[in-house]
């Protein structure tokens, strides 16, 4: 075989073993996702739970499997597991209509009436609640990628019109960074947590022979402030405040415990954020 | 003249009021002196020799009086020449306990003076007994329908005031008592009758009153204030019209009653007793009867009566297999009656069947409690048969609100009712299951996809710049290559003197950043020598290229080997000079 050639059909050969392997993986995690779907269609929520478990550890935590997996879990009797990963999907899925409908509708069985608290940022920057990071983080890109082509077209040619271009695409890219930049850190300081046994009490210190102060009841959503020895030091919106068992509740971002009936205790899921 | 002086001194006269104060007296007189408690009494305090006062007078003895203001009035007299002024003020009082009491003095001021008047006895006797005939012009009467009622139940309360003159501006004050509630049934009657042989003119008011507590009631007098105007005043005709009359105050009080209000019995209380007292009755309707698939009957059903008909409550349509059920906003009415208060409720239902079959609407009940009978009682409506039958499938339109019309005519929408509540179904799209991203781990993808076009935007920034200094340094670095060029050139053109002139003149251009055609030798020691070079040496080159001018013009170059030679040896004392 003649030096020239062995080189392109090499690279050829290189691409075709990737491509192959992903397009393989790809079709594994799917057919893991069809034997979910079809498991909660018949009414095996519990395996249904399983296999988008199986999926999310996979890496392939897409909203819609958060989305489906909390639909399993409210099948299941688990309200709070199903808000929690409602809540979830609402980070990677924000305008979903379905996810947005469920939510409210498993918020709606909550026995806890606590008022939701919406902070400063929340209120300014009210659509941030409507992207996800992914979305938001583009729209910086493409108006990033604009600002520097326009600059890079000043350096030769001025004019006024680019003169506008500019300033309009600089407002536009301040907004954009700005909301990707909030949007980034609300969800890298997000310490929501949700109440996932049916009640617990609230206690007083991390003891368990502490004072109650006030009980808690599934899929209430709470303020993690910090985790000690296997207890959480959680606050209310009303800034009622206590310690609760760690494994009591389900952190909406960040790293969690895995306490489902269907894991190991020990095993420890990454929840994904777009 | 002696006419004009009179008229002028009347007119002093007149309106000096010094004229008549030398005089000053007050005199207190009653219209009577005797009189009930029912009675008003008008008081006339005259105050003579002045035409004004420093302020209204002072009446002692009216503690136990209720006073009421009828007016003041000033006159002015002359007669035989003679003046005399007044003032009058009228008062109007009503006693409010008998016995004899004493009126007065009215103590008036005027120009800073005291003066006092009389004092009248007026003796009070108790008001005539209620039913006795001894009753004045006017007085209340007012009745209950009964002495003893449940609670909730309705009592007549019957108002008559009877009148045998003129009044005017009535107003009536009801007993105020807690738990007892009046309502007025219609507007007030009047008529003629006679009470006791006379013939009065009765004006009467009917209320309903209403209990709301068990318990005895001591429901005190209703008392009317109006103005009077004396019968035996009157005047026929156009001035008989009270305008041109003037009235006393006068308030009238009924005679007490009292109500003996009593619990509803618990024994037979229906469950979920709405508190109904009255009579009622109940009436329902379904049209059509029979109906297609897919389309809808109304059930109407009404309830009418009397009594605290506030009470009657909405019935609730039980859940009912295969039918939907769309209820309307019901319609309730009170209608005050003189007898007592009446209402009706009606309640509609849109009922929807989902299967074709016959059907049976259950009866809807309604539990009240009837005081006449002294028992609670059940009414409820029929059964209503449905018959369905099968027809096309079609959207069924539910209508609400007084138009429907068995589903045919006018249609109004209504908001659409949750009948169950569920989650969503399982997204099953593979389309947008990607992983996740690395933009929460700010990896390197991430920065370079910020980064890159920055970076792109330095690179063209500095390649720029740094073009734009390469073409400043073109001729510095042309004139430190000059000499060397020349050396060089010098050693390829040997024997050529076009060569060396052309040499010599691009070293000059290169070196001092000319741009030189042709260069003689003058201009070239000029340029030599302001730049720096010595005179001499200046002045070799000059030879040297008049030289290598007469060598190219005389066609000689037999020289040209030396001049080769030359030339390097003088750039490079040039170059020594000029650095």
């Amino acid at each position: 075989m003649r030096k020239g050639i062995r080189l392109p059909i090499t690279i050829l050969l290189v691409l075709l073993y990737l491509t192959s392997n992903h397009a393989a993986r790809a079709d594994e995690w799917e057919e893991g996702f069809f034997k979910a779907n079809q498991a909660y269609k018949v009414g095996d929520f519990q395996e249904a739970i399983e296999e988008y478990l199986r999926l999310i550890r996979s890496g392939h935590g897409g909203g819609q499997i958060y989305y489906n997996l909390g639909n399993a879990y409210f099948r299941a009797g688990q309200v709070g597991r199903a808000i929690l990963e409602y809540e979830r999907a609402q980070l990677l899925i924000p305008r979903d209509p379905d996810l947005n409908f469920n939510l409210s509708h498993a918020r709606d069985q909550i026995r806890d009436a606590i008022e939701e608290f919406h902070g400063f940022i929340e209120t300014a920057f009210f659509w941030l609640k409507s992207f996800n990071l992914n979305e938001l983080f583009w729209s910086f890109a493409l108006l990033n990628l604009l600002l520097w082509t326009i600059l890079i077209i000043r350096l030769f040619h001025k004019s006024e019109w680019l003169y506008y271009m500019l300033l309009l695409i600089l407002t536009s890219w301040f907004v954009a960074g700005l909301s990707f930049g909030l949007k980034y850190y609300w969800i890298s300081s997000d310490d929501r947590a949700v109440i996932l046994q049916k009640e617990v009490d609230i206690l007083a210190g991390p003891e368990e022979d502490d004072t109650v102060l006030f009980k808690l009841h599934e899929g209430t959503v709470v303020y993690r402030e910090r985790s000690e020895d296997g207890w959480s030091l959680v606050r209310l919106p009303d800034k009622k405040r206590g310690w609760v068992k760690s494994r009591a509740i389900g952190l909406i971002s960040g790293v969690l415990p895995v306490t489902s009936n269907f894991h190991s205790p020990s095993s420890r899921q990454r929840v994904p954020v777009k | 003249m002696k006419k004009s002086i009179l008229l002028l001194g009347f007119f002093i006269s007149i309106l000096t009021p010094c004229q008549a104060r030398a005089g000053v007296s007050v005199a207190l007189s009653l219209d009577r002196q005797e009189a009930t408690l029912s009675d008003s009494i008008r008081v006339a305090i005259k105050v003579s020799g002045t035409r004004s006062c420093d302020s209204s007078p002072v009446i002692k003895g009216l503690d136990s009086f209720q006073v009421s203001q009828g007016g003041s009035s000033s006159r002015v007299e002359i007669i035989n020449g003679n003046f005399s002024s007044s003032v009058e003020y009228t008062y109007y009082i009503q006693p409010s306990k008998s016995g004899t009491f004493q009126l007065g003095p009215v103590e008036v001021k005027v120009d800073g003076k005291v003066f006092k008047s009389n004092i009248s006895t007026l003796s009070v006797l108790k008001a005539a007994s209620p039913g006795s005939p001894a009753k004045g012009p006017i007085f209340l009467e007012t009745t209950l329908s009964s002495k003893k009622a449940y609670v909730e139940e309705q009592v007549l309360y019957i108002l008559k005031l009877y009148l045998k003159t003129s009044v005017s501006d009535i107003s009536l004050q009801l007993p105020e008592l807690d738990h007892l509630a009046f309502k007025q049934l219609a507007k007030p009657r009047e008529y003629q009758g006679v009470y006791h042989g006379s013939t009065y003119r009765i004006i009467e008011v009917p209320y309903g009153l209403l209990a709301l507590k068990a318990g005895n009631y001591g429901i005190t007098p209703s008392q009317m204030s109006m103005t009077a105007y004396d019968h035996r005043k009157s005047r026929r005709g156009f001035f008989d019209d009270p305008f041109f009359r003037s009235g006393r105050p006068v308030t009238i009080s009924s005679q007490p009653l009292e109500l003996k209000v009593i619990p509803l019995p618990e024994e037979g209380k229906p469950e979920g007793f709405s508190g109904l007292v009255g009579n009622f009755e109940i009436k329902a309707t379904l049209v059509p009867s029979k109906i297609n698939m897919g389309e809808s009957a109304t059930l109407t059903v009404s309830i009418n009566g009397k009594g605290n008909v506030n009470r009657i409550p909405d019935l609730k349509m039980p859940g009912l297999e295969h039918i939907k059920v769309y209820a309307d906003e019901p319609v309730f009415e009170a209608r005050p009656d003189p007898k007592g208060l009446a209402g009706f409720k009606i309640m509609k239902w849109a009922i929807v069947p989902e299967q074709q079959g016959d059907y049976e609407i259950p009866p809807l009940s309604l539990s009240f409690f009837d005081p006449e009978t002294h028992s609670y009682s059940i009414i409820q409506t029929p059964k209503q048969p449905l018959i369905v039958l099968p027809g096309k499938e079609k959207m069924i339109m539910v209508e609400a609100g007084p138009g429907r019309q068995n589903g045919v005519g006018r249609s109004s929408k209504q908001g659409v009712e949750e009948i169950g509540h569920d989650i969503l179904p399982l997204h099953t799209s593979v389309r947008n299951l990607q992983a996740r991203s690395a933009i929460m781990s700010g990896g390197l993808f991430v920065w370079l996809t910020l980064l890159l076009p920055f970076v792109l935007y330095v690179s063209t920034f500095l390649g720029l710049r740094l073009k734009k200094r390469s073409v400043r340094a073109l001729p510095a670095q042309k004139a430190r290559k000059a000499p060397k060029n020349l050396m060089r050139r010098c050693r390829q053109e040997r024997d050529d003197v076009n060569g060396l002139t052309l040499c010599v003149r691009d070293y000059f251009n290169d070196r001092f950043g000319l741009a030189l055609a042709s260069l003689t030798p003058d201009d070239a020691a000029d340029i030599l020598i302001s730049k720096g070079a010595g005179p001499g040496t200046a002045q070799k080159l000059r030879v040297i290229m008049i030289e290598l001018e007469n060598s190219i013009y005389t066609g000689q170059s037999r020289k040209a080997g030396r001049m080769n030679n030359e030339i390097p040896r003088l750039i490079k004392e040039i170059e020594r000079e000029i650095r």
